[in-house]
């Protein structure tokens, strides 16, 4: 990684964390649910500089959104993050190797994990239904997912799913 | 660590575990409802986990324990065994220390070293002898009544004929009247006093005493509880049966009347 490339990515950070800060939620069932770009940053960090630097910025990206968002809570993001953010890595490592299909199917896996670890312990000791629990998990995931796909077709120019 | 070690580790991975590592402990510091939560099911699923290596360390700890466990059995039994005889001794002694309280008569107390329980004699030797100061036939008897007399001596040691031999007899008194009898052994612990007319009033728990019509015997020595009466038209005595009042069975020690 080269020092341009930190630069530009700490100056994208920045913009992206302030986005996550003022992006509005949606609410499913009284939870309020929104979409995280910090993911789907992540995705793209994971896709062109492999698993270090990924679980590097993860693990700052959970830190910063665990600050920002939950105190009460701080080191869930941070878990979730630094954990997604090892394995996204691998896209960068499989790059030549996957077709894109099963990459992206990879990327929605990743999603899922990513809440399902999120919901789990927010959710921990909370008396909720399984279906419900299930169905916020699939919500966030594929609204980040379609974000992604947005995002990749029209400023990425499918980078992803080349 | 050598260089080859070093460069063998996976930095990406390392990297993974020290951010995990950093936000456990992150995670862990709060202290939420649901962190709290989490921490129990950690340590739930902790438990799960090293179940199987708790198990087969407890397995040899139980082994140990085991063996610990039954050489502590062997010992206390062997202890309880020790307790149960001074038990019993401290019961014998309380009896005979009652006993040398209502004895005026001079008397010396011997040791049981062998016992002779054949069906023609039945006698037990004691360790002291001629040197003791003992002569033949003297009275012996124990805490409980009389059982027997001394017959063949030597320096050291006595043979007693006990009172269960075929051969023995003793002039005895019994009932309120006090009437003269023969004690006769019969069987094991029992035997019957001859000579007691029809006349004499007797009851089941009479003890029947020395008579003191002897050389060998002083009066007043209890030697057979009546067990039964009985009286036959044709007979002129009374069939009394008796059972010896002296413990034959369990001898340690005796007192020898001198």
């Amino acid at each position: 990684m080269t020092l341009s490339s930190v630069i530009q990515i700490i100056f994208l950070s920045f913009i992206i964390v302030v986005l996550q800060i003022f992006i509005p939620s949606i609410i499913v069932k009284n939870l309020e649910i929104t979409p995280d770009l910090l993911i789907i940053f992540l995705v793209y960090i994971g896709y062109y500089y492999g698993r270090f630097e990924t679980v590097i910025i993860g693990f700052l990206f959970g830190f910063v959104q665990d600050l920002l968002t939950q105190l009460e809570l701080i080191g869930v993001m941070t878990f979730s993050k630094s954990l997604v953010g090892y394995l996204l890595g691998t896209t960068a490592l499989y790059r030549n190797i996957w077709n894109k299909n099963f990459r992206l199917f990879f990327i929605f896996i990743l999603f899922i994990l990513h809440f399902f670890i999120y919901y789990y312990i927010k959710l921990n000791g909370i008396n909720i239904a399984l279906g419900l629990f299930i169905t916020i998990i699939i919500f966030q995931s594929s609204l980040c997912y379609i974000i992604l796909l947005i995002i990749d077709k029209i400023i990425m120019n499918n980078s992803l799913s080349k | 660590m050598s260089r080859s070690r070093i460069s063998y580790i996976n930095k990406d991975f390392l990297a993974l575990l020290i951010t995990l590592f950093l936000s456990v402990i992150l995670l862990f510091s709060n202290n939420s409802p649901q962190i709290k939560q989490l921490k129990f099911q950690a340590s739930w699923l902790f438990g799960k986990i090293i179940y199987p290596v708790k198990w087969y360390k407890n397995i040899f700890s139980i082994k140990e324990e085991n063996r610990l466990l039954k050489n502590k059995i062997v010992r206390l039994s062997l202890l309880n065994s020790d307790l149960e005889n001074y038990q019993y001794e401290n019961e014998r002694l309380k009896k005979l220390l009652n006993f040398t309280e209502y004895q005026l008569v001079n008397y010396i107390t011997a040791n049981v070293v062998n016992y002779n329980f054949g069906i023609a004699s039945q006698t037990i030797t004691i360790d002291i002898g001629l040197l003791d100061g003992l002569t033949k036939n003297l009275p012996v008897l124990d805490e409980n009544g009389l059982l027997g007399k001394t017959i063949v001596l030597n320096d050291h040691v006595t043979m007693i004929q006990l009172i269960t031999d075929k051969n023995y007899r003793v002039s005895i008194r019994i009932g309120k009247e006090r009437a003269l009898g023969i004690f006769n052994p019969t069987h094991g612990k029992f035997g019957i006093l001859e000579g007691v007319r029809k006349t004499t009033p007797l009851e089941k728990g009479d003890i029947a005493y020395t008579s003191g019509i002897s050389e060998i015997y002083p009066s007043n020595i209890p030697v057979a509880k009546i067990i039964s009466i009985s009286k036959e038209k044709n007979q002129p005595f009374q069939e009394v049966i008796v059972e010896i009042l002296g413990s034959i069975s369990n001898l340690d020690f005796v007192f020898i009347i001198l």
